[in-house]
């Protein structure tokens, strides 16, 4: 459960500076950096398709692709919810 | 005049001295994890380091002597041994972790990897040192500390629902994860007092010439001081909380903090948050290497002070080069700055025991405080400290564990 959390709290944390990124709000090398951190932590836990769309996210920005970064965005944000409903499956179940 | 100078300037310099990567880390981690949950800790943190604080200040004021140079006279050379390994071990662990937070910052400012910018600030940091006074140190780390008060704009900005954070300033059992939720508690007071904060203030006491007439500017800097560096910390966590725990990131890294400026500040939110931990990194560690090179000095009776020349306290001036070099070699092993602060965070608490007690026998020491020894209030304080302190002791080591 805890690693399940963790997965969660780095594919949020991808989502959000993304975003930011989108926004011109954070720079370029941060943003590389904080979603390389996301993948390799996600690699680290053997969370496959979380870290699979956080690669993608990572190419996007590091492609400076800001158009691509809305659909990157939006498949990290369908991980996170699925990785949110196994969640709360094992706290229910606890 | 003069001492209302002093007081406004003390207490600059307390807002300033107050937060630092301690507080930070804690801070955010407080508020993503358990939203207004833990602002209870900080509170009783603040008590606490006030009532330090204000006694560190008053013990030096009316004895014109440190607090290693009175427990070494009075409990001898054998009794001060132990809290004075520990200390300096506090001491340089600290100051890593402050390096660690200014080569941080340095990263999220410029991109260029953190660990290429430890040697470089430490040679910041020690000329620094070699070339300024203690008054120079002293206002102008503490001016350009003001930045962070940024954290508390955030927070009200963010329009934070009331009746929330004020319940979260009323202690509470944790809902999950009892155990980072009570290592979280325990690194909130142990960031709070951190040794050095009152060694450096009694041995600033001395530097500016303190005497008895001092007393109550002493109380004022205290009290309003650590006050207002406790609304800066309350700040982050609110502004984390709201910007951070909606979203479920838990903080494992400070680049999941970086950005929580952003949403109330978007052009230089994130500008703003390096900043603002590059300064109060910066005025800390200046804080901390100061107050290793203190407590070194007046432990072995060397001749001592900021204000003088290199060449006429060379051993002092020895003592923080030594530090700063230390600590530099320990972050350059390659140490997470975040695992490295809550850790030591977690060990300040811990070790509070060894470094309070025998400074709270001495405030009840007639021959030394006069008329000015501590009161019922203080001695009431005291013994809550003294409670607290070992509390905290038997439970951070099975914390750390557990929380890890």
């Amino acid at each position: 459960m805890e690693e399940l959390d963790a997965a969660v709290s780095w594919l949020s944390t991808v989502e959000a500076v993304a975003l930011r990124w989108a926004d011109n709000r954070v720079p370029v090398r941060y943003a590389e950096r904080t979603i390389e951190e996301a993948r390799d932590a996600l690699v680290k836990s053997g969370q496959g398709d979380a870290a699979r769309v956080t690669a993608a996210t990572f190419a996007t920005v590091q492609r400076r692709n800001r158009g691509g970064v809305a659909a990157a965005i939006a498949a990290v944000h369908a991980q996170r919810e699925v990785l949110e409903a196994r969640l709360d499956a094992a706290k229910h179940s606890q | 005049m003069k001492k209302g100078l002093q007081l406004a300037l003390g207490i600059l310099t307390a807002i300033g001295g107050f937060f630092d990567i301690g507080n930070l880390v804690t801070a955010a981690q407080a508020g993503a994890t358990f939203r207004f949950q833990l602002l209870w800790p900080l509170l009783l943190g603040t008590i606490i380091v006030i009532f330090l604080v204000e006694m560190s200040g008053r013990f030096a004021a009316m004895s014109g002597k440190t607090i290693p140079e009175a427990v070494r006279e009075h409990f001898g050379v054998r009794f001060w041994a132990v809290p004075f390994v520990v200390l300096v071990l506090l001491h340089l662990l600290t100051l890593a972790a402050e390096i660690g937070g200014i080569a941080f910052a340095m990263q999220l400012v410029t991109g260029i990897a953190f660990q290429a910018w430890v040697l470089p600030i430490g040679i910041l940091i020690w000329l620094f040192l070699w070339r300024a006074t203690f008054s120079a140190i002293e206002y102008s780390t503490a001016s350009l500390g003001l930045v962070t008060l940024c954290f508390v704009v955030a927070a009200v900005m963010l329009h934070p629902p009331r009746a929330d954070v004020l319940s979260g300033m009323l202690p509470s059992l944790p809902t999950d994860d009892a155990a980072k939720y009570w290592l979280y508690a325990v690194s909130i007071v142990g960031a709070l007092i951190a040794p050095y904060l009152f060694y450096f203030y009694s041995s600033g006491a001395v530097e500016d010439e303190w005497d008895r007439t001092y007393v109550g500017v002493n109380r004022a800097v205290a009290v309003m001081g650590m006050s207002f560096g406790a609304v800066i910390t309350a700040g982050l966590i609110v502004a984390a909380a709201m910007v951070l725990h909606p979203r479920h990131i838990g903080v494992e890294s400070i680049n999941q903090v970086a950005f929580v400026l952003t949403d109330t500040f978007p052009a230089w939110g994130f500008t703003l948050f390096a900043v603002s931990m590059a300064i109060a990194c910066l005025g800390a560690a200046l804080e901390v290497a100061l107050s290793l090179a203190y407590t070194v000095s007046q432990t072995f009776g060397w001749r001592w002070g900021e204000d003088l020349e290199p060449a006429k306290d060379a051993r002092f001036a020895m003592a923080y080069t030594c530090g700063v070099l230390l600590a530099s070699l320990v972050m350059l092993l390659g140490l997470d700055p975040l695992k490295l602060t809550i850790y030591t965070m977690a060990l300040n608490a811990m070790m509070l025991p060894v470094v309070s007690v025998p400074f709270l026998l001495l405030m009840n020491d007639g021959r030394i405080m006069h008329d000015r020894r501590n009161g019922p209030i203080s001695n009431t304080a005291a013994a809550l400290i003294v409670v607290l302190s070992f509390v905290l002791f038997v439970v951070s080591i099975p914390l750390v564990m557990l929380g890890s």
